[in-house]
């Protein structure tokens, strides 16, 4: 089986018509003999005659290597197509129905898409990892066709292409999704803060809630754990104890005032993984009159209830490898060292053709 | 070198003879009408009035009181006129030997017959005519004169046309009657011809040597050529394969009528080839017995 890996220089054999025109445009018959019989030779000079092309072998040759130069442009590999093409590999993310997906590939040979790729006999453990389907790209020969079929939506995925030497047959169902269960997100004060604050938070919540946030705040009490789902914890002057400051660096947002590096509007510090809010005042209404305007609260609710964690759920069938430059690198036997051998011999003969026409035209 | 080696050796038994008498003096080879000074004698005669008083043989005298003159035999020198045709159809060859022009062979003929004509003792000259021009090489005798008309026939280039008619009036009056005269063209000039046919009606033996290229005599074309005259009268264009046979048949009808028409005016027409030896048109002009 033959590829063509620049198939665009097929358009090379265009130029084959080049030397059908010059065999048609330039023929020996311009040769002139000086000829004192002349008026014995009957004139015979019809179109059709002229048309005819001479020096039949002389084209051939010409022709077949204008066509083996086209060849040699577009590059042209031999595959070889059935040397027992090894058996291809099933690869069943875990969690799927099994009998559904042996359906989907019969015969081929199935395994957990899983470390260490163990057979669908055994039980499947853990989650759907593509990053060994590298591992397995790299480790199978380049003939072993791969299909994989993976749920139609995958979980805690980063949503990168892979980018695989092989062409990867991508096959997903639909399965059911882990349930994230709906919760509210607190938002946290301290029983100790001061009135006019908690006053305001209060407020702010309650404008969120009436917006259709699942909001709810709740009081803290000192040396209280803090809650499971929370979101804000507004500190205010209060200076965060090791809990408090664990939960900022581990992605906590945390709102603080009479902070010297405070600032009005706010504006997110990194900490950790966390972000921390600080305004110079207190967090009330005559420190801070903008809190009074009307917009504020869903501006407030953008930056501090924003949820800091991207969506970690990506459809399969986007994160299908692509057929790169990677998956495109064909295999085989390049012909072009035969093609040039051929064209040099073609060449020669074409020469040695039209050394001997010529010759023959001067007898 | 214009005679190869082969043919001066094959020149030998070949003799140069004119049906005529020659009308010239001199010692020659050939038998003359007059009798006269001689070495071979012929008869006694009465003497006349007039007879030179050596001539008188004073012994047949002092035997028989009457005065007799020894008559002999008087030998003849043979006037030889080589006309070679300069025109530029002469300057075609074959393809395969383009040194051997037609004019190469003429010029090697007629070495050969000035080669023969010394050899006899006879006078001869050469007459080139092409160019626009009749060029004179006038008559001669003796290897010097062979050797200054070998180089004229060295130098003589094929181009141009026949002069004309003008030119070529006063060429008979040149050429005595009697002369042997070789023409040697190549057919394609009805002058020449007409010239060939004056001279011969009027007591000069005329041969007519007409060269043709192997081309002419095989037509070995192939393709399409333009087939164009040298001498730039026309061009004709034509697959030579369809054309081959028509154009034998037309050029071999003409050359036979031509021939036929030379042989009726008493001219010995004789065919020669640029890739043939000389000797065998040497041999049918000169070939028989040399002669009364």
């Amino acid at each position: 089986m033959t590829v063509w890996l620049w198939p665009l220089g097929l358009a090379a054999l265009a130029t084959l018509a080049l030397p059908i025109v010059i065999h048609l445009l330039r023929r020996p018959q311009d040769r002139v003999v000086p000829f004192a019989a002349w008026r014995h030779v009957t004139e015979q000079t019809s179109f059709r005659e002229r048309l005819q092309l001479r020096a039949w072998l002389l084209l051939a040759l010409r022709l077949l290597l204008l066509a083996v130069l086209a060849l040699l442009l577009a590059q042209p590999l031999w595959r070889h197509a059935s040397r027992s093409a090894p058996a291809p590999w099933l690869l069943i993310a875990p969690g799927l129905d099994v009998a559904q997906v042996r359906a989907l590939a019969p015969g081929a040979e199935a395994h957990w898409l899983q470390p260490g790729f163990p057979p669908i006999s055994e039980a499947p453990t853990g989650r759907v990892d593509l990053s060994l389907l590298r591992e397995l790209d790299a480790r199978l020969p380049l003939a072993t066709s791969m299909t994989v079929v993976l749920p139609s939506q995958l979980v805690d995925h980063d949503a990168v292409r892979l980018r695989l030497r092989r062409r990867v047959t991508w096959k997903t169902v639909p399965a059911p999704l882990p349930v994230v269960p709906q919760q509210a997100a607190i938002v946290a004060v301290p029983a100790s803060a001061p009135d006019g604050e908690q006053r305001t938070v209060r407020a702010l919540v309650a404008a969120w809630q009436a917006d259709g946030a699942a909001v709810e705040l709740r009081l803290l009490e000192t040396g209280a754990p803090l809650p499971d789902g929370l979101r804000l914890l507004c500190l205010f002057d209060a200076a965060p104890d090791a809990a408090a400051q664990a939960w900022l660096a581990g992605g906590g947002t945390v709102l603080q005032s009479h902070a010297a590096d405070g600032h009005w509007p706010l504006q997110a510090q990194p900490v950790g993984q966390g972000r921390r809010y600080a305004v110079p005042a207190a967090f009330d209404v005559t420190a801070i009159p903008a809190l009074a305007d009307i917009g504020e609260p869903a501006a407030l609710r953008r930056l501090l209830l924003a949820p800091l964690q991207p969506p970690a759920r990506t459809l399969a069938d986007a994160v299908a490898p692509s057929d790169g430059a990677a998956a495109s690198i064909e295999t085989g036997t390049p012909l072009q060292p035969l093609l040039l051998a051929l064209a040099a011999l073609l060449l020669l003969a074409e020469r040695l053709c039209a050394l001997w026409q010529s010759g023959r035209r001067d007898d | 070198m214009l005679i190869a080696p082969e043919l001066l050796a094959a020149l030998a038994p070949l003799r140069l003879r004119s049906r005529y008498a020659p009308a010239g003096l001199g010692t020659g080879f050939h038998a003359s009408p007059h009798r006269g000074s001689g070495l071979e004698f012929a008869e006694y005669r009465a003497y006349q009035p007039g007879d030179e008083p050596r001539r008188v043989d004073w012994k047949l005298y002092a035997r028989s009181d009457r005065f007799f003159v020894r008559d002999a035999e008087r030998d003849a020198q043979l006037h030889v006129w080589v006309i070679v045709d300069c025109s530029a159809s002469m300057g075609q060859a074959d393809a395969a030997a383009p040194q051997r022009t037609r004019l190469a062979q003429a010029a090697a003929l007629a070495a050969c017959v000035f080669e023969l004509a010394t050899r006899q003792n006879d006078r001869f000259g050469l007459i080139a005519i092409g160019n626009d021009r009749v060029a004179m090489h006038g008559d001669g005798e003796g290897r010097r004169h062979r050797d200054r008309l070998g180089l004229a026939l060295d130098a003589l280039q094929a181009g141009g046309a026949w002069p004309d008619a003008a030119a070529l009036a006063p060429l008979p009056a040149r050429i005595a009657p009697g002369a042997l005269v070789l023409m040697i063209g190549d057919g394609f000039e009805p002058a020449m011809d007409g010239l060939a046919m004056r001279l011969a009606g009027t007591r000069r033996d005329v041969s007519f040597v007409t060269l043709l290229t192997a081309e002419e005599r095989d037509f070995p074309f192939d393709g399409s050529p333009r087939f164009e005259d040298p001498e730039g009268a026309g061009v004709r264009r034509a697959v030579a394969e369809r054309v081959r046979t028509g154009f034998l048949a037309r050029f071999g009808a003409a050359r036979a009528e031509r021939q036929r028409e030379l042989t009726r005016a008493g001219i010995g027409a004789v065919d020669a080839y640029t890739d043939a030896s000389l000797i065998v048109p040497l041999r049918r002009l000169f070939g028989g017995v040399p002669g009364a």
